[in-house]
């Protein structure tokens, strides 16, 4: 199509007649190609031709004419202006417009008033097929969305659909489903509808509402229902528009089979609630995706959860983590940036996703099975103990070659699984070095912090710090700071120097006891430089902990300290 | 998809039948009914089944609503009223309390609307192109994506079309229509069971979306049966008489 210069195909019997008319088009800035029949007109079909004006006087019947253009798969689709030097009865009017064209007009006119009119034809035909390519851009995305779409009236009937949704149903066609007669033919309790209704006029939407479906065959799904009031141009309601979750109806297959295990539990849970509002306020999704299972922590920025996808693309158990308001957002999406660039590292949370809900960052990590070091602590052994300590320095040695600060290194943070792995959680307080080396807020947790930080700065080295605290405890069982108040305990950070380890468990090794000091320097400069240095020091140094390590250590880094 | 429309059968059973029987030659995939199944006619009952065994798409006339309420017969003549009050005597509770169901409107598919009279007005006129340009300004409101609606009541096969910027032309239809996109329509494929435009013959349309072409039909049927069983019924033989005149 060629808006910029219309091309008309004018199809006339008289030459004069033909001869005023392009003159008059071609004044008006349009390219013109002149037939004198249907068959010539046919062999115009591929010149890019934007609308016909077709002359009522042909002698083989103009209304055959059109309606043969308008039959003709090529030009079928092109506007057609019917044009008379004679005035039309009312009955000629009505029969070109039966045969399919889309304007009619009749002299006398002036040349102004046929150029607007072809102009006109023009502009409505370029919009119709945009409007039409737009809907199928949008039936594209609504029919590869793995959500069900609706659009339904008020009375009960669907009035648009999308493929999820005929599928999840069990229909062979959209057609098919624009017969359903709601609610007796889709809900299982037709009162629901009445409910939904009542709380969609009310409240303008309704949101994760738990129903029962009947499919085609017969068969209940359950669904999540969100969905909104729908209101035409007019300000007036038409219908409720809305996105259905389909919860007992993933299509498991092979690898997703755990998905389905993972599920079981909550579809038990499902059928067990016999309100369904209180469902719908117990399960709300996030982000229409997860569900929340369990509170994990609750802080005052952020709420963490233990949950899982529902929709079965992941099939472990999640961690949830939620602003508590959009102004906390930030330091979710910073805490997303540090994971992903920080992700590879098998003591790093695999970040799975980071969405929206209700205007909060959530962030989703993959949940890991395992006891807090806190917890684990006591009861571990010396070997478990090296590799506990080698895994940590490893993975802040990984952190700090990306140039960030952890700031929050300690025993609640560090999880320990079955398998004696570990992983450092929380990037919550996490500090990007670059422009700045230290940073000046008072942020840690109060035993774990160093007198820099104390003094509201921190470094790559207050982590440093925070792991000597960590081994400290884990090797000998005490904090190197105590107090009974918070001050006391400032003070001692700042100030005293940390009990001997091997004065109280005299059978740490003294190179292990010597690292352990210096990790625990007052001034930053005088620990390790790095958690490479450290990790290396307790490789190096401690009798036995490299062997008690050496699975541990990552081919990479393997020729760099096996070579003496 | 090839959708039988019909309207206006008004308890007309032979000539419903024939009208049937000629769809289904023509490979018809649905039926909608633009109102008014029931009234003036002997035969509402079998109708009314019938078009239900047809999985007919029904919504709501005048006519069903004048037997479901006697106020709605307030504008009807003596007739039309004394065949409402003999159609209520008829039709058990059952099939009144589904005839209470059915809607004023409907939208069958993206982009058409069904409707009796006027859209939201069972008992309105649609007859001249100044009432089309309110119903078409009106649907617009409610949905622009619709842009054929079918609708009946006046018993007369009709056309109105609407381009924008242009004035609404009405016309009696040929026996087909090609859709013109762009444009917007009303039509009323003409009466089933009561013609008035003074030919007897049953009338009806067939639209098939995807093509954008609309046939209208008549069908030949048995009138006299259809007379007599007017008669038989007790009710006006007047309401007999007009169906051989077509008025």
């Amino acid at each position: 199509m060629t808006s910029e210069t219309p091309f008309v195909l004018l199809i006339y019997h008289h030459r004069e007649y033909a001869q005023s008319l392009e003159a008059t088009l071609r004044s008006g800035g349009m390219k013109v190609a002149a037939v004198q029949d249907l068959k010539e007109a046919l062999g115009q079909a591929a010149m890019g031709i934007d609308v016909i004006i077709l002359d009522m006087d042909m002698p083989e019947d103009s209304v055959e004419v059109c309606r043969s253009l308008r039959q003709n798969t090529l030009i079928g689709n092109i506007p057609i202006l019917a044009h008379s030097d004679r005035k039309l009865s009312e009955d000629d009017v009505g029969m070109i417009l039966s045969a399919g064209a889309m304007d009619v007009m009749e002299s006398p006119h002036s040349p102004q008033l046929f150029l607007t009119r072809v102009a006109n034809l023009v502009r409505i035909h370029t919009e119709e097929t945009q409007a039409k390519e737009t809907e199928k851009r949008y039936r594209r995305i609504f029919s590869s969305s793995h959500y069900g779409y609706f659009l339904s009236s008020r009375e009960g009937r669907f009035l648009e659909v999308n493929d999820a949704l005929v599928r999840t149903l069990g229909y062979a066609s959209r057609e098919e489903m624009f017969k359903l007669k709601l609610p007796d033919d889709l809900y299982v309790n037709p009162s629901d509808r009445e409910l939904l209704q009542r709380i969609i006029e009310k409240q303008g939407f309704v949101k994760d509402f738990k129903v029962d479906f009947k499919r085609k065959d017969g068969s209940v799904v359950t669904i999540l229902l969100t969905a909104n009031l729908y209101r035409s141009l007019d300000g007036s309601t038409v219908g409720y528009e809305g996105f259905n979750i389909p919860l007992v109806d993933i299509e498991i297959t092979g690898p997703r089979k755990l998905a389905a295990l993972l599920l079981r539990p909550f579809r038990r849970f499902l059928k067990r609630q016999p309100n369904f509002l209180s469902v719908s306020r117990i399960s709300e999704l996030i982000a229409n995706q997860y569900e929340k299972l369990e509170e994990l922590s609750e802080g005052y920025y952020t709420s963490v959860w233990r949950g899982r996808d529902v929709l079965g693309f992941e099939e472990s158990p999640l961690v949830i983590k939620i602003s508590k308001s959009g102004a906390v957002n930030p330091r979710l999406v910073l805490e997303a940036q540090t994971l992903k660039k920080l992700a590879g590292h098998p003591g790093i949370p695999d970040l799975l996703d980071v969405a929206g809900h209700r205007g909060r960052t959530v962030i989703v990590t993959r949940y890991v099975e395992g006891q807090p070091l806190s917890g684990a602590m006591e009861t571990l052994d010396v070997r478990s103990k090296d590799r506990i300590s080698f895994q940590l320095t490893d993975v802040l040695a990984h952190i700090h070659d990306n140039n960030v600060v952890h700031r929050d290194v300690k025993p609640d943070n560090i999880i320990v699984r079955s398998d004696g792995t570990i992983v450092l959680l929380d990037y919550g307080i996490v500090r990007h070095m670059g422009e700045a080396e230290t940073s000046a807020t008072v942020i840690g947790t109060r035993p774990y912090m160093s007198p820099e930080q104390v003094n509201g700065r921190s470094e790559r080295r207050s982590d440093i710090w925070a792991l000597g605290v960590v081994l400290f405890q884990m090797y000998t069982g005490k904090l190197p700071f105590e107090g009974a108040s918070e001050m006391e305990l400032m003070e001692n950070i700042l100030n005293k120097e940390p009990p001997t380890p091997r004065t109280i468990n005299p059978r740490i090794p003294a190179q292990l006891e010597s690292i352990l000091i210096r990790a625990l320097r007052k001034r930053p400069e005088g620990r390790f430089s790095s958690a490479t240095e450290m990790r290396d020091s307790l490789l190096s140094q401690v009798p036995g902990f490299r062997r008690n390590v050496l699975d541990l250590i990552r081919f990479e880094e393997k020729p760099e300290v096996l070579v003496p | 998809m090839k959708v039988a429309v019909l309207a206006d059968v008004h308890s007309n059973l032979p000539a419903l039948e024939a009208v049937v029987e000629d769809l289904q030659q023509q490979d018809v995939t649905d039926i909608w009914h633009l109102g008014d199944a029931i009234g003036y006619g002997a035969e509402p009952y079998a109708c009314l089944q019938l078009l239900s065994d047809l999985n007919a798409e029904l919504i709501t006339g005048n006519h069903e609503l004048a037997v479901l309420n006697a106020d709605q017969a307030a504008g009807f003549n003596a007739m039309a009223r004394e065949a409402i009050d003999w159609t209520r005597k008829t039709l058990s509770e059952d099939i009144q309390s589904s005839l209470s169901s059915l809607p004023l409107g409907l939208r069958p598919i993206p982009g058409v609307y069904l409707f009796h009279g006027l859209p939201g007005k069972a008992t309105g006129y649609l007859r001249t192109a100044e009432t089309a340009e309110t119903v078409f300004a009106y649907l617009d409101g409610q949905d622009p994506r619709i842009r054929i609606a079918f609708f009946g009541h006046t018993h007369r096969a009709m056309v109105f079309t609407h381009l924008i910027g242009r004035p609404v032309r009405r016309f009696e239809p040929r026996a087909e229509l090609i859709l013109a996109s762009g444009r917007r329509y009303l039509i009323n494929p003409g009466s089933v069971g009561q013609p008035r435009n003074g030919d007897p013959l049953a009338q009806y349309a067939i639209y098939q979306p995807e093509a954008g072409r609309i046939q209208f039909r008549r069908v030949e049927y048995d009138v006299q049966t259809a007379q007599s069983r007017i008669i038989e019924a007790g009710l006006p033989p007047s309401l007999a008489a007009r169906l051989s005149q077509g008025l």
